[in-house]
């Protein structure tokens, strides 16, 4: 161990620096215990409003997915009997596996288009300011209102889309969009595609602004292609960011609700209701609350196994305090 | 869990338990003698009277409360609007937390799924002691009525009517004082509206809006005496295999359809812009709302160029869809008897005659006279149509009429786009079937 | 500096930083089609907004430029849209400011303290992320009701601080774990505590970051909608897209379309405007020159 003597003596700062690797710990109890309570200090404020805002609720959710809570009126516990009934509910299985197909159509591109274009907007180049704000302005202006004006786009006769197409001679300009799944389900994916490669671009260019620029001037001089120094340099420094914008990606698919709400009110029938909109139905239409609350308890277990799933594969060998002495 | 944070969470619960016990629920003292029935409920109240309406009611509603206000010393009412599709929520959940509004306008189709609780407080002795109790309009009434006793009153009326443009029947050859009164004649006039040309249909309908579809389809099953559900509350059933009255009603659409009588985006028409076309002059007839029209259409076009009539049955006949909103006063109100005072001056002949004006109509029928006739022509024949007005009572007209997942829309589509009458009508009568068996359950 | 770099400055290669003339005209052109075809649809929707109600609604045609009016816009403010869009701005700063002081020190913590149970703390914070609200609305309500948090901009804004977490504190961490850790040994050796050496050495690596959060924050409590609609009940703290929604809606569910496109426009202003002025956050460069040897 080393003791570092030279400064002034101040209760916060470790005053030994552990010159063996992570794993060691450090003796001096004291010390430890001091970063300890300034760490759980520095993390309560954000511990308290989850627990109040989502722990909470969240428990007492699950209380209420386990009875028939009415809109309004007594209910009573029923127990477990919420859940066998959503496994044998067609309209709940398939609106998982729409949700399940929708996500899956859609974060590849989300994805692949948010690095290209942080790739293209990084370098500072003139002009770059203004590319990175158009990028990001569908995001700015929010899904529920750009599903409003998508909307009106997508009627037959008096929309855009139709007018386009048909001026093209691609598609009738009578094509009544909404009320066709395959229809539907395609122009909602380019549209949610458009929307949130935005966040994707921010996220990943945030992280590809912190390589530094030496790493690229020696791969350059090794010889290096456009591909190879991403494939080596950028990817890999940017694992922390590509987790971050896929996990939201895949939550957001996930949770999918407005865009399917406006436009479809998932239908013809059932067929575009995604999981969220299956709650809400049940919920404020039928007004089941235990009934949707269990299929909500149901979601966020699926959610959380994949987004688990997703941290494991995604993670960072670094993601604890670094070792000291080493940079990256 | 380290122990600030611990302790950060007891605290939370502490509060909590200590802020319901020290609740809201309604602990002030309300006046004991002021009870629904006795002499001095809904006189001389004072205070704060909570309203909420439904943003649907917006124009009436502010009128209405601004009106009260400025005529009032002792009492005022606040209004609330309370949002599309969150009605029945938020004042469901302000009851669960002990702090409901001392009158809200409901929507009356929701109007079962609270009374049988004892949520609203029964207002059947104070109603009895209304001058024009029997005039009220029976729809309104009947959806308000659990086990006899009544624990709402009508508030405003949001009626269906058949739209017509009296131009396009002069041009067209048809006599535009001489509405169709059948189906056939409705069909035969916008065939020959039809031809007309140039963009203009003989009829429209907002082929993707179940809920447009419920309120303006129904009606003419009703004028036949036939219903699609019977019975009362908790014991209810599916009367749709073998409804003849259904099946000329789908039938005529159907035509209407196949005959390309409609405009071909009338397809995809949830609700947004139903109506436009025919406000635009390009369609002779149109099921519809009075309000509806009321509001998109300029006065100049309402005077001259359209005019309504009641929605007919197959062979003749009228009815209504009795739309609109219920007043009712919460059992855990604060200040029932003000709410009673702002009801029973909502009632008064001179309120209700501002109505048609404000798009609504009145839900006293016993205000058709010559002279409302004279002032109101449109709202007159939604005025009639009143007392022969129905709206189904239940706990699933949102689940089965007002979503496209319901088996009222699924029985349209498969009947009118894929011209599977005998399928729609199985798919009617199981899909309601088991939306009932459920309720019941 | 690396000796490689040293040895690529005195070979006197010039650095890929600025284009050459070609590669540049390439690259203006390639971004201005894709900025184009990125922006059509809302500038189509601009349009849009400037045309009156009816002609919203009919096929798109060149005759409707004749037909450009503000009506939508000035029917919007007659109906108090500032008044809510304040509300808005109100509670989203709120949002912003909160998520960014309590994800920051969060962060720090996860980032830079070890203590028993971090990791499961965290993994609860960023587990929000996974719930979706609606499912929570009725017992949220009762809860922020007996906490006398509804119908209260204050308790709106705290609880959408709450949703902003996973990403903010995520965002955060990452930036603390970024930061080369001799850069606070230096800040200890110069005797800073520990709140010193993160306001004054590390804030300006910090700032990207924060800057990110704030316009994350700021962002959803602006364009969020079902929590304001569950936890407001009187209409004069509604925001704005509640209140967009009411004067948008007529009876049995028609929409004014007009209407709808003016009040995006009202609304995406603000954003745009917040996201270019914390633009020359993320344009420094994080760790050129700060750590020596």
């Amino acid at each position: 161990m080393i003791v570092d003597e030279s400064g002034p003596r101040d209760n916060t700062v470790p005053r030994v620096r552990p010159a063996r690797p992570r794993g060691t710990l450090v003796r001096g109890g004291s010390l430890r215990a001091r970063r300890a309570r300034t760490g759980i200090a520095l993390v309560s404020p954000a511990f308290a409003l989850v627990a109040v805002f989502v722990l909470f609720p969240l428990a007492f959710a699950v209380y209420i997915s386990l009875t028939d809570w009415p809109l309004i009126g007594p209910y009573h516990f029923t127990g477990g009997r919420n859940y066998t009934e959503l496994i044998h509910d067609p309209v709940f299985l398939h609106s998982v596996l729409f949700t399940l197909l929708y996500t899956a159509i859609v974060t590849g591109p989300i994805l692949v288009l948010g690095y290209a274009m942080a790739v293209f907007v990084r370098a500072n180049w003139p002009g770059s300011v203004v590319f990175r704000t158009v990028f990001f302005l569908p995001f700015i202006v929010g899904l529920a209102t750009e599903s409003f004006m998508l909307l009106l786009e997508l009627q037959p006769d008096s929309g855009a889309i139709d007018a386009v197409l048909g001026k093209l001679g691609l598609a009738s300009s009578s094509t009544a969009w909404t009320v066709h799944y395959g229809l539907a389900l395609g122009a909602i994916c380019v549209f949610v595609v458009w929307f949130a490669s935005g966040l994707t671009m921010m996220i990943l260019m945030g992280g590809m602004q912190g390589v530094p620029g030496e790493l690229y001037e020696a791969a350059d001089v090794d010889g290096a292609t456009w591909w190879q120094k991403e494939r080596r340099i950028t990817i890999p420094m940017l694992r922390r960011n590509i987790a971050l914008s896929l996990i939201i990606s895949v939550i957001g698919s996930f949770l999918a609700f407005n865009q399917f709400f406006i436009l479809t009110e998932g239908g013809p029938g059932t067929s575009t209701e995604p999981i969220v909109m299956w709650i809400y139905q049940e919920a404020f239409v039928a007004y089941h609350l235990g009934y949707a609350t269990a299929g909500a308890i149901a979601l966020v277990i699926v959610v959380g196994i994949i987004s688990a799933a997703q941290f494991y594969l995604l993670r960072d060998d670094a993601d604890a305090p670094r070792r000291a002495g080493r940079r990256r | 869990m380290n122990r600030r944070t611990l302790a950060l969470l007891s605290a939370a619960a502490l509060l909590s338990a200590a802020a319901a016990g020290c609740s809201s629920s309604g602990s002030s003292p309300a006046a004991v003698a002021a009870s629904p029935g006795s002499a001095n409920f809904g006189v001389n109240a004072t205070g704060t009277v909570q309203f909420w309406a439904r943003t649907v009611s917006k124009t009436l509603a502010q009128k209405l409360v601004s009106e009260f206000n400025a005529t009032h010393s002792n009492l005022k009412v606040k209004l609330t609007l309370t949002s599309i599709n969150d009605d029945t929520t938020s004042l469901a959940t302000s009851i669960r937390a002990g702090d409901p509004p001392d009158v809200v306008g409901l929507n009356d189709i929701d109007m079962p799924t609270f009374t049988r609780n004892g949520s609203f407080l029964n207002l059947t002795k104070a109603i009895a002691l209304l001058p024009y109790e029997k005039y009220l309009s029976p729809g309104h009434i009947g959806l308000a009525t659990y086990n006899g006793q009544e624990y709402g009153v009508p508030y405003w009326a949001d009626l269906s009517v058949l739209w017509y443009n009296k131009q396009l029947f002069s041009q067209a050859g048809l006599n535009p004082n001489d509405p169709p009164t059948t189906y056939a004649q409705i069909l035969s006039d916008a065939q020959a509206i039809n031809k007309l040309g140039n963009g203009i249909h003989g009829f429209t309908f907002a082929g993707d809006c179940e809920g447009c579809l419920g309120f303006t389809v129904q009606p003419g099953i009703w004028a036949s005496g036939s219903y699609l559900t019977s019975g009362p509350i908790g014991n209810q059933t599916a009367t749709i295999s073998g409804n003849q009255a259904l099946v000329q009603a789908l039938t005529l659409y159907r035509d209407m359809w196949t005959e390309k009588l409609v405009p071909d985006n009338d397809r995809t028409d949830d609700g947004p812009t139903w109506g436009q076309d025919f406000v635009a002059g390009k369609i002779g007839i149109m099921p519809g709302g009075y309000g509806q029209i009321e509001n998109l259409a300029t006065p100049a076009e309402l005077a001259t160029e359209f005019a309504d009539a009641p929605l007919p049955g197959a062979d003749g006949g009228y009815s209504t869809f009795d739309g609109g909103d219920d007043f009712a006063i919460p059992a855990a109100a604060k200040n029932p008897s003000g709410a009673w005072e702002f009801i029973t001056w909502v009632l008064q002949t001179q309120q209700q005659e501002q109505y048609p004006d404000l798009g609504a109509t009145p839900i006293r029928t016993d205000l058709l006279t010559p002279s409302y006739s004279a002032a109101h022509p449109l709202d007159a024949v939604a005025l009639k149509a009143l007392g022969h007005g129905y709206a189904p009572v239940g706990l699933i007209y949102n689940q089965a009429f007002n979503v496209p997942q319901g088996p009222w829309f699924q029985m349209f589509t498969t009947a009118v786009y894929d011209g599977n009458m005998s399928l729609a009508l199985q798919q009617g009568q199981s899909g309601f079937t088991q939306l009932l068996q459920q309720a019941a359950s | 500096m690396t000796s490689a770099s040293a040895a690529l400055r005195a070979a006197g290669r010039p650095r890929a930083r600025q284009p050459r003339r070609a590669g540049l005209a390439v690259y203006l052109i390639a971004g201005t089609v894709a900025s184009v075809l990125f922006v059509l649809p809302l500038a189509w929707g601009v349009f849009r907004s400037l045309l009156p109600d009816t002609l919203v609604t009919s096929a798109p045609s060149s005759a409707d430029v004749h037909h450009v009016t503000f009506a939508n816009y000035t029917g919007l403010i007659g109906g108090g849209i500032l008044h809510y869009a304040l509300n808005s701005l109100l509670v989203a700063a709120m949002t912003a400011a909160a998520t960014a002081v309590v994800a920051t020190l969060a962060g720090y913590g996860f980032a830079r303290f070890r203590f028993r149970g971090s990791g499961l703390v965290f993994a609860l914070v960023i587990a929000t992320l996974m719930v979706p609200f609606q499912a929570l609305l009725t017992p949220l309500f009762l809860e922020m009701h007996t906490l006398r948090l509804t119908n209260s901009l204050l308790g709106l804004a705290l609880f959408y601080t709450t949703f902003n977490l996973p990403f903010g504190v995520f965002v955060m961490r990452n930036t603390f774990l970024q930061i080369p850790w001799e850069l606070s040994e230096q800040a200890a050796v110069d005797g800073a505590g520990a709140g010193r050496t993160l306001v004054s050495v590390l804030r300006p690596l910090v700032v990207p970051g924060i800057a990110t959060t704030v316009l994350y924050a700021f962002l959803f409590s602006w364009t969020e909608f079902v929590g304001a609609l569950t936890f407001l009940t009187s209409n004069d703290l509604y925001t704005l897209p509640l209140a967009l929604l009411n004067m948008e809606y007529g009876s049995v569910g028609q929409v004014n379309f007009g209407y709808l496109e003016a009040g995006a426009v009202i609304a995406m202003i603000p954003c745009v405007v917040l996201y270019v002025l914390l633009q020359r956050y993320y344009i420094r460069g994080l760790t050129s020159g700060v750590v020596k040897g």
